[in-house]
């Protein structure tokens, strides 16, 4: 169980960060830059945040009010970095032995550090030193070495951003069960979309050092509730929206309009799927010419506005050029509300 | 020939490489928790030594330890310390010389270390004491040898300051260096030429082991840095 707000302020940028998480997989997803891993480094410590307060099971790690700071030792964190820092003077086995707690004598951590080496399938590599083994094999020591020591929160930045493309599902997969058997809470900071929907229970989006509320993975991934979490979600056409004398709600970049849904919509989103094309007009249907055509989608601008693109999936009926009618489901149209202020440094 | 120059030089030398070794390990790793300001001014003030005439540092010393100095004379006159034209003088001239040479080493060595070494090993609750012996000085162990070596090195070579704080007295502070300078004032070139050629071949031998250790370090733990 995490409860943490956290406040910092550093190099012209500012960090406001709200979390609630039980004992779950949560994922910390936003764009490089949005403060991901400066809230993960605070929760374990190695960075103070300028107020707020942090607690895990029902025990205050920080307060800035009562004045309490744990050190990192103290907390009960287990820290994934994105390079995994294994200690390169170390071989494996000594690696391991490193994360267990000293308390125990050295006979029984070795011990249980061959236990971990059998657990997380690394047996026979005990003697190795880290720059022998192989991307995969380094980050199942780093995991073993994380969770030696049974911490209560466990945070990961971007395990698999080292890896190369064709690894990562096996050993998604992989860390995905060892999720499912760690008990404590789980922050796990990533950008992308797949990893989230594979490996995590709820998403909280953080957006320009702002966290956003958290939601059910569905939830993000069909009904996101701002144009960051569109963006993460993976909707490929996000426009502004705007309200009209008349009642209704404009698109003025595509050049739709349809009756006001919801309250508050600032922006509207629909995946390329949820695109149709045809030569017959529907109801919300703009006329459109297709501006490139590849394997993968078909790209469209309104005849109207004809800087707007708009992505559609493949169609081989049409060819660059075709003008044809596009319609969208008004049922597949998400509206988004207004982002919440990106803060700016208070002065 | 009389071989106390270089006997001298080494005894002088190997003592001030020690001591550089233990203060600039102790002043690069402890300078990086320092507050930013604080840490150009001190940065300063540590490697300001490599830049200033070697004489300049003599004069300073001569302003702090020589018996007419406030403390030399505090020194001589309560523990009877005579502090200037002995054989240890030199080693506090080149203690100071050949500071920045370890200290700056020492710290390129420590600020290339992966930060997140440091961070996961404290989130693993082992101890600072722990993570600077057992995995900071072992992983800069390359470059903390190398910056020994040049230290020693300029210890050997030093002769501004040590000239001034030692003077020359044959037999009990001459240096390698300061014994060429005589001879040649005396004009006595055999001798002289002699005691270039033994210091050429160790200023060599320190440069080829300064090439080789900086060659291993590249090596050691090979891949780790990807």
């Amino acid at each position: 169980m995490l409860e943490a707000r956290i406040k910092k302020t550093f190099r012209g940028f500012s960090l406001n960060i709200e979390l609630n998480a039980g004992n779950e997989t949560m994922a910390l997803l936003g764009a490089s830059g949005a403060g991901k891993t400066m809230t993960l480094k605070c929760l374990a410590g190695i960075e103070r945040p300028d107020s707020g307060r942090i607690a895990v099971d029902g025990q205050v790690w920080f307060d800035s009010e009562s004045k309490i700071c744990l050190s990192p030792q103290e907390r009960s964190t287990g820290l994934l970095f994105q390079n995994y820092a294994l200690f390169p003077n170390m071989t494996v086995l000594q690696n391991l032995v490193c994360g267990l707690r000293r308390e125990t004598p050295r006979k029984e951590r070795e011990k249980e550090a061959r236990r971990l080496l059998e657990r997380f399938c690394l047996t026979g590599l005990e003697h190795h030193l880290p720059s022998q083994l192989s991307g995969g094999q380094q980050q199942r020591v780093a995991l073993a070495r994380c969770l030696a020591r049974k911490p209560k929160l466990l945070l990961l930045d971007e395990p698999f951003a080292a890896l190369d493309t064709h690894l990562r599902w096996q050993l998604e997969q992989e860390l995905g069960d060892t999720l499912d058997m760690f008990a404590g809470t789980t922050l796990y900071v990533t950008h992308d979309r797949e990893e989230t929907l594979r490996l995590c229970g709820r998403v909280c989006v953080v957006q320009a050092g702002r966290s956003q509320s958290a939601t059910p993975v569905w939830e993000w991934y069909h009904q996101p509730a701002t144009r960051s979490a569109a963006h993460l979600a993976g909707f490929e056409n996000i426009f502004s929206a705007k309200l009209g004398n008349d009642g209704r709600v404009h698109l003025p970049d595509v050049g739709i309009s349809m009756e006001y849904p919801e309250k508050e919509a600032e922006a509207a989103a629909f995946r390329a799927s949820s695109v149709r094309l045809g030569e017959r007009q529907e109801e919300f249907a703009v006329s459109c010419r297709i501006v490139r055509s590849t394997e993968q989608e078909l790209i469209v601008s309104p005849l109207q506005h004809p800087t707007s693109l708009i992505r559609a999936l493949p169609d081989n009926r049409y060819s660059v050029g075709d003008v044809v009618w596009l319609n969208v489901p008004r049922t597949k149209i998400i509206w988004l509300k207004k982002e919440e202020a990106a803060c700016l440094p208070q002065r | 020939m009389d071989w106390f120059p270089l006997l001298n030089s080494l005894r002088v030398a190997s003592i001030a490489t020690v001591i550089t070794f233990l203060l600039g390990i102790w002043a690069a790793n402890g300078i990086t928790r320092l507050p930013r300001a604080l840490k150009g001014v001190l940065d300063c003030i540590l490697t300001l030594p490599l830049v200033l005439p070697p004489t300049v540092v003599g004069f300073f010393l001569l302003k702090t330890i020589s018996p007419k100095a406030a403390l030399g004379g505090f020194l001589l006159d309560s523990f009877g310390w005579k502090l200037t034209m002995t054989w240890y003088s030199a080693i506090f001239a080149t203690t100071i010389v050949a500071f920045p040479l370890m200290y700056r080493t020492a710290r390129g060595a420590f600020e290339q270390l992966s930060p997140e070494w440091e961070a996961c090993a404290a989130t693993m609750g082992l101890s600072r004491r722990f993570i600077f012996w057992k995995i900071k000085m072992p992983n800069c162990r390359a470059g903390l040898l190398a910056g020994t070596v040049l230290s020693f090195a300029r210890a050997l070579g030093e002769y501004g300051a040590t000239s001034m704080v030692t003077g020359y007295i044959p037999g009990r502070t001459a240096t390698i260096a300061t014994t060429v300078y005589q001879l040649w004032r005396e004009g006595n070139d055999t001798l002289a030429y002699r005691w270039v050629m033994i210091d050429l071949a160790i200023s060599m031998i320190v440069l080829i082991a300064v090439n080789l250790l900086e060659k291993r370090g590249g090596r050691q733990y090979a891949g780790s840095a990807n």
